[in-house]
């Protein structure tokens, strides 16, 4: 009882609590589609389970890169790489497992096959994440953004260009890797979407939670003093190379583990996602939700993606030619106005305005109650 | 004085570098445990240039810096503050993305275990020990009479209150050693006696300080021991009175700044 309370004193704990009244709110209406309408109806077709799943896939990945740049300051423009990871690990080892490294057809088959494979290429893109971070991180600013795009720019060459091995087989070229299984426990398969629904937004829950109790500890302040100053950091004792190369790999776990639930969602893979075009999107998702906010993740994401759907619609009628790269000049457009009228995002920006609006209201009952007295 | 039997820090024929510009020019004393030394001198002395040598943040060019007895030139900064030496900024380091008391929270940083999983989970050993964080930080937040702005965010202080969140935050780091760069620098002339007081009561305590400073007064009333510092040369070293009397000080550094410092 004691604890309940406490936790509705905590305003971040609360909103994950109302978040979470949501998430299943919405799955039940999908499910039991009281008095026939199911969820899509409810929106007129514009909310599908699809792009909620999509969010929570997202949310995910962007909690990760909100702690290495929002908390800790360290500019990443290659997170799609890990993301990039994460998917084709699962999509290569559950798809194409057999014919490409001869394991055998009962180990694909079983149904913990596919999450020893997710584990594993979070493992592998955290490892890769600290090896390459080490040196990375050493750099600064701007120096940083560099080698973290030409990072983002090689690992999606690797999958267009199949890895730079003859044939097809491994990342597929072009065309990807399809054919991926659904995810099960035991004989319970996580599909259809209303399951995969429930699913994802248990994993994007869980990792919102963990990264909301880890911002307030002494890792999640060590991280922050890295962003406010390097120097003091490292006068209080703090090794600042260390807690960097750990939250750069944190973040590539996280990207990686997105990534094997965007595979088992899609079923298949292609390469344009992880492209630099992918990496700015998460950016900008970032940016627009609050980079130093673990709010900011789902509704820097639900922003974006439902300007994406507006845009796609739209701009084809204003421009007959519009493809997808006109995305990526909005993106760019967004950015700035974003940078110069909230540069702490739309949830910081606006609870800070809710902050300061109340303390006036505070300060005027005060002088009106002083007043009578 | 001058015989100092257990010098808590030596630094012994320092030379730095920058480009040329022989910033720290061979310069030796120590610092005895449980006084007050002070380092004084023109701007562009080396004062803060020494600091950094000292807390690791630049590598000395040539000599050797000694901490209870063990070499500590040449280790990173945050195995030095893991020694127990620990320091303020002149140009302020305040965290400005964290409040008041999460700042004081940093400086505990090297008293806590707890790593990234047991705060993501919340185990009981990390909650009991953000508790008792949280506690300590404020006693600190209290001696420099700060408690009233924990909650608020650091950077909005005013500067003569994040002069003071930064020597709280010092003190957190439990040191041994305590540098202090310009302290009073841009404080009012009540928050410079507070500042005074503060000082002695550590020195009581029994914490070695080694303190730079321009306020003069201040310096000849808190330093057991004074070093003059000039174009990154010692000139001058000894008590307060003696430094005040050496005609190599007088000469080349009090005529202008003692003046400027008294008035
Ligand atoms: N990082 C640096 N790079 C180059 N020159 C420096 C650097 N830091 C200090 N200096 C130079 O070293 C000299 C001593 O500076 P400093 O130690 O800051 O003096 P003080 O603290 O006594 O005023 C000055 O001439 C300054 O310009
Ligand atoms: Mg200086």
């Amino acid at each position: 009882m004691k604890n309940l309370s406490r936790l509705f004193a905590n305003t971040n704990a609360a909103g994950w609590l109302a978040l979470t009244a949501i998430v299943l709110l919405m799955g039940w209406i999908e499910i039991a589609a009281p008095s026939g309408f199911d969820f899509a109806d409810l929106s007129g077709g514009v909310i599908t389970m699809d792009t909620m799943v999509r969010i929570a896939i997202l949310t995910v990945v962007l909690v990760g890169l909100n702690l290495v740049m929002g908390y800790a300051g360290q500019v990443s423009l290659g997170h799609a790489a890990f993301y990039g990871i994460g998917a084709y690990v699962s999509a290569i080892f559950t798809a194409r497992g057999h014919s490409l490294f001869g394991v055998s057809q009962s180990v694909m088959a079983s149904w913990q096959w596919p999450w020893f494979v997710m584990f594993a290429g979070m493992a592998f893109s955290t490892t890769l994440a600290y090896v390459i971070g080490k040196p990375i991180l050493r750099l600064r600013g701007h120096y940083l953004a560099m080698a973290t795009l030409g990072l983002g720019i090689m690992v999606y060459i690797l999958f267009r260009e199949n890895m730079g091995v003859q044939g097809d087989h491994i990342t597929g070229s072009y065309d990807g890797v399809s054919g991926i299984p659904r995810l099960r426990v035991g004989e319970f398969e996580i599909w259809p979407i209303s399951r995969y629904y429930f699913f994802a937004w248990l994993v994007a829950l869980g990792v919102m939670a963990l990264g909301m109790n880890l911002i307030n500890s002494r890792t999640g302040r060590a991280l922050r003093a890295v962003h406010g100053s390097e120097v003091a950091a490292q006068a209080m004792g703090v090794d600042v190379a260390a807690y960097k190369a750990r939250v750069f790999a944190l973040g590539a776990a996280l990207a990686s583990l997105g990534g094997s639930m965007y595979a088992h969602f899609q079923a298949a893979v292609s390469p344009s996602p992880f492209s630099f075009g992918g990496s700015l999107e998460l950016v900008v998702m970032s940016s627009v939700g609050g980079l130093a906010s673990i709010w900011g993740a789902p509704f820097g994401v639900t922003i974006i993606l439902f300007l994406k759907e507006f845009l796609r619609s739209r701009l084809r009628v204003l421009l007959s030619g519009a493809s997808g790269e006109h995305e990526i000049i909005f993106y760019g457009l967004l950015l700035i106005v974003i940078m110069i009228f909230l540069p702490e995002g739309i949830v910081i920006g606006a609870m800070k305005r809710w902050k300061a609006w109340q303390a006036r209201g505070r300060k005027e009952t005060a002088l009106s109650e002083g007043g009578k007295a | 004085m001058t015989g100092d039997q257990s010098p808590m820090l030596s630094v012994c024929g320092v030379y730095k570098e920058f480009g040329g510009l022989m910033a720290v020019n061979g310069v030796s004393f120590n610092i005895p445990a449980g006084k007050v030394t002070a380092l004084i001198g023109p701007n562009g002395a080396g004062k803060t240039t020494l600091f950094n040598l000292v807390t690791g943040h630049h590598s000395v060019t040539r000599g050797e810096i000694r901490f209870g007895g063990g070499r500590i030139d040449g280790l990173a900064p945050h195995e030095i503050a893991a020694k127990g030496i620990v320091r303020t900024f002149q140009n302020l380091q305040i965290f400005g993305n964290m409040t008041a008391l999460e700042n004081v929270m940093v400086g505990l940083h090297l008293q806590g275990r707890s790593g990234m999983l047991a705060a993501s989970l919340r185990l009981k050993s990390a909650r009991m020990e953000e508790e008792e964080f949280h506690a300590k930080a404020r006693d600190y937040l209290e001696r420099v009479n700060l408690l009233s702005r924990a909650d608020e965010d650091a950077g909005s202080l005013p500067y003569g209150e994040q002069r003071r969140l930064e020597i709280a935050r010092a003190l957190a780091a439990k040191p041994r050693l305590l540098l202090l760069d310009e302290p009073a620098a841009g404080l009012s002339h009540p928050e410079t006696i507070a500042l005074d007081d503060l000082i002695c009561k550590l020195r009581d305590d029994g914490l070695t300080i080694l303190l730079v400073e321009h306020d003069m007064d201040l310096v000849m009333g808190v330093a057991d021991k004074v070093v003059v510092l000039q174009y990154g040369t010692k000139i001058a070293e000894g008590t307060p009175a003696e430094v005040q009397a050496d005609a190599n000080v007088i000469q080349a550094y009090l005529g202008s700044d003692w003046q400027a410092g008294d008035a």
